[in-house]
């Protein structure tokens, strides 16, 4: 089919060269199609292969996970329970796959558009929140008709008959879509924070090597170490920590001291006034920043402040860690998902004892009268999974979930792992146990309003927040000249625009809300006549949450406007009348004790 | 070389072939079917939900389009455009929705979405601009209307709560009076509405702001009572007040604090730590139980931390 040459033409040898030309010829002309038929091959075979390897077989059901844990014990943890699973369920074969955190959202995204999902993935945080909204009510499987039942692999146990929901300690709060008006993920394990203590150095600088649990007695040890040098002739640090951990130390020692001011500006008696009614509540004199619960609560965080190391404010996380690791530093700051990592560092070098953040006692001759009790602890359940509408077993992926959600398992998974158990009940390993969450407590606040960061209204606000408080903390400032730059702040006019705008956005949240009822109403109107009064209860819910909402938004509008009339609304503010009632109360209290049994 | 690119431009050319049969299959076996496909009512009530405007408001025109005008189906297709007008941001088209809800009550009189439309015109008169606070003046006889036209409705009762919610925002005491009136007989009149709980609250709250605490506790105690009421009947364990919790902890507080009240004060403080023993506020409802009984024994009543602002000067 070649062309030929007039040189190939006009020889003997041409016959020969011809016939060998033609065979490369035809070789070039099949290449392409040998290498696509190569390829193709090796691929099916590949397939047919790993197939084969997942599903051990024909006739196994197969289920796939998908996740972005790289700690390599939650590889180990996750197989431990999907062999136990199907030993209980024979024809039963479940794939792990690990995906790295950075490649997650991409991978997610794209495994859900092409409708080839894992049956079950991990709910991660990396998507931007209307993303995942979409992805949740195109992608996966409502599961609130699953978690308003009891758990079937908690039978036997004192959760047998409980709402799978009720059975975790925060009621899978972060499970519930106010949008969709569904749960939708099944969270596995919790998380929170502690202090790590390096026991040797603690002995060798102080003499002693059982950490202290008292505030008044850590101040005093941690003076005590930082009063000492290293062999290169540097101050020791007592607590290393960085700009990405302060929060931890501020919100287990300090922002909650500021609790009993809950009682004041609450001015719809709901237990837990918002920043709304504390602005308001600030602006008509009901609060000043020298109160001295609000003192309390700034002083205790700059006697922390002094016992870190210089410029903590600008360190990050790992500078942090490598001055404990280094043994520079005596305490630091410890996230239960990263005690496992920091054990391992220190096996060997030094022994390393958690202990809960000191705390300050109801006797202190300062505090006291501020610290009631230990904070409360806030911090929501995670590791949390969802179930793909696209799955083949939708059923067995939520039973694989609810065994893993299960009291016994759950207790098991996150012992593996090294985590914290989300469910009620669940035993937390010996290392663990300092972990255990504080349930009841003090709920400052300013974790209460903007979790732990102040009295926040509007993005100005932060701002001025986050120039004025780390150089209260570092000393740039005196308490008075902070409190009186932050007052300043609140009563100006500034912070005014602020709260309106903020304001504007509770009216514009109006919209959602309105939109979630629309929603329910529908499903009233649709539902079957026997589901119908209950749907419209549904909505008559919906309905009462809008009012409530309008409520306390327009008490807090009046207030705004209307200070000078409400400067003695305190809510923990006995009346006349009630004193009245106490008086005889008490009369009739003491006249009973004093009669003759 | 040139038996190569020979061999490679025929290869592209079958591929390119291949490529268009494929495309051309696509093309004549998928498009025509996907354009004569209604969508699912539900599909367009999601599309809403999850705020894809878009596709459900093309969902919904579709629906009307291809649904005779009798059915049910294409009045709750109008009904859904005109929801998703009103309520996509950005951009609502408040003109083209009220005539939508305009034409659901013209056109379909029978239909059970009339007194729904009625009620949504009545609250864009009462709310032309969600940037600000609602119009008083044109939404209390706006929604008095709904309530005249579709009396024993649903829609005419929430009518008169958000009616009476916009009368009690004024904070005129003649207006609070008047509301506390109106919502009264209505819970009387009406005990097991869903609305009921609702209803009493904004009592309690209206009492509250009037300094009626006796009132306000009383009011919230029968809001408590018929929440559980419906929790234990229609409402299959459910609440139809959002936050009892909060209602639990205000009955406690009010008895406390503004009546002295401590036996029932400690009733519901009580039932707040058996119902909610893992909510923030059991803490606090804890120290209020200890406090109440060191002030029984004849202790002051000073409550630690806090500081009566009638106290703050000296």
């Amino acid at each position: 089919m070649s062309i030929p040459s007039p040189v190939q033409s006009s020889t003997t040898p041409v016959k020969h060269k011809t016939k060998a030309v033609f065979w490369r010829e035809r070789f070039s002309r099949a290449l392409p199609w040998l290498v696509i038929l190569g390829a193709f091959t090796w691929s099916l075979y590949m397939v047919t292969r790993t197939h084969a390897t997942v599903s051990g077989g024909s006739g196994f059901k197969v289920l796939h996970l998908g996740h972005s844990q790289l700690e390599p014990m939650v590889r180990v943890g996750l197989d431990q329970m999907i062999k136990e699973f199907e030993e209980i369920h024979p024809d039963v074969r479940i794939v792990q796959e690990v995906i790295p955190p950075q490649a997650y959202a991409q991978w997610l995204s794209t495994q859900l558009i092409s409708g080839k999902a894992l049956d079950i993935l991990q709910d991660s945080g990396t998507l931007i929140p209307s993303v995942k909204l979409s992805y949740f009510a195109r992608y996966f499987i409502p599961l609130t008709q699953y978690v308003f039942r009891p758990n079937p692999y908690n039978k036997g146990t004192e959760l047998e008959n409980v709402p799978w929901y009720k059975t975790y300690w925060d009621e899978m709060r972060l499970s519930y879509s106010f949008e969709l008006q569904e749960y939708m993920s099944i969270p596995l394990s919790q998380f929170g924070s502690r202090v790590a203590v390096n026991l040797d150095l603690l002995k060798k600088l102080t003499g002693s090597d059982s950490p202290p649990t008292d505030y008044r007695e850590f101040i005093k040890v941690c003076k005590q170490i930082r009063e000492q040098k290293n062999p290169q002739g540097k101050s020791y640090i007592a607590i290393a920590v960085s700009q990405y951990d302060w929060g931890s130390w501020d919100g287990n020692m300090a922002s909650y001291l500021d609790a009993p001011l809950n009682l004041v500006p609450d001015f719809y008696y709901s237990g837990v006034p918002n920043e709304y009614s504390i602005y308001v509540g600030f602006r008509a004199g009901l609060f000043s920043l020298m109160d001295p619960c609000v003192v309390a609560r700034f002083k205790v965080a700059k006697e922390i402040a002094d016992q870190c190391q210089t410029g903590f404010i600008g360190l990050t996380r790992p500078e942090a860690v490598f001055n404990f690791i280094q043994q520079r530093a005596v305490f630091m700051s410890c996230g239960s998902n990263e005690l496992g990592g920091l054990m391992e560092q220190c096996k060997g070098v030094f022994n390393m004892k958690i202990i809960d953040y000191p705390r300050i006692n109801s006797q202190d001759p300062v505090f006291g009268s501020c610290a009631l009790g230990p904070p409360v602890e806030v911090s929501l359940s995670g590791f949390a999974f969802v179930v793909a509408r696209n799955s083949s077993q939708p059923d067995l992926a939520v039973e694989f979930l609810q065994f893993l959600g299960s009291q016994k398992n759950n207790e098991r998974l996150n012992k593996a792992i090294g985590w914290l158990p989300a469910v009620e009940g669940s035993n937390i390993s010996e290392t663990l146990l300092p972990y255990k969450p504080h349930v009841q407590g003090m709920l400052g606040v300013g974790s209460n309003s903007s979790w732990g960061k102040g009295f926040f209204i509007g993005v100005d606000s932060s701002i001025k927040w986050s120039q004025l408080y780390p150089r209260f903390l570092i000393g740039d400032l005196s308490y008075e000249e902070f409190a009186k730059e932050m007052s300043e702040y609140y009563r100006g006019e500034v912070s005014e625009v602020g709260f309106k705008q903020e304001f504007l956005k509770k009216l514009q949240g109006r919209v959602n809300s309105q939109r979630a009822m629309i929603g329910r109403l529908i499903k009233g109107l649709d539902a079957p006549e026997d589901d119908r009064e209950f749907m419209y209860g549904m909505y008559a819910r919906e309905l009462n949450t809008l009012t409530v909402r309008g409520i306390q938004r327009s008490v807090d509008q009046e207030v705004f406007q209307h200070p000078e009339n409400y400067s003695h609304e305190i809510l923990a503010h006995y009346t006349p009348e009630a004193i009245q009632a106490i008086h005889r109360l008490q009369a009739s209290h003491s006249q009973a004790s004093e009669k003759p049994h | 070389m040139t038996s190569m690119r020979w061999c490679w431009c025929r290869f592209f050319r079958l591929e390119i072939l291949g490529l268009n049969v494929v495309l051309l299959l696509a093309g004549s076996g998928c498009s025509p079917k996907s354009e004569s496909k209604v969508p699912s009512i539900e599909s367009c009530w999601m599309n809403f939900r999850i705020s894809d405007f878009a596709h459900a408001a093309a969902g919904f025109q579709s629906i009307i389009d291809h649904v005779p005008g009798g059915d049910r189906v294409h009045v709750e297709a109008l009904f859904g455009l005109a929801s998703t007008l009103e309520w996509q941001r950005p951009g609502p088209n408040l003109d083209r929705a009220r005539e939508l809800y305009q034409k659901i009550i013209t056109d379909y009189p029978q239909s059970e979405f009339v007194p729904w439309s009625a009620l949504d015109l009545a609250r864009m008169k009462a709310n032309p601009d969600y940037n600000v606070e609602s119009d008083r003046v044109k939404g209390v006889p706006a929604y008095q209307e709904v309530i005249d036209k579709y009396p024993g409705t649903m829609a005419a009762d929430e009518a008169l709560i958000l009616q009476q919610t916009l009368r009690t925002a004024s904070y005129d005491p003649t207006e609070m009076k008047d509301v506390i009136t109106v919502l009264t007989r209505f819970v009387m009149a009406k005990p097991n509405s869903h609305f009921a709980a609702t209803a009493w609250y904004i009592i309690g709250t209206t009492a509250l702001h009037m300094k009626d605490h006796l009132l306000a506790r009383n009011s919230y105690v029968s809001c408590y009572d018929v929440d559980i009421a419906q929790k234990a009947t229609v409402m299959r364990g459910f609440r139809t007040f959002d936050d009892e919790c909060s209602l639990l902890y205000a009955i406690g507080a009010l008895s406390e604090f503004k009546l002295g009240d401590f036996a029932t004060a400690r009733k519901y403080y009580n039932q707040l730590l058996t119902d909610f023993p893992k909510d923030w506020r059991a803490f606090t409802v804890q120290q209020a139980i200890e406090r109440m009984a060191r002030i029984e024994a004849g202790g002051t009543l000073d409550v630690p931390g806090v500081i009566d602002p009638s106290r703050r000067g000296s």
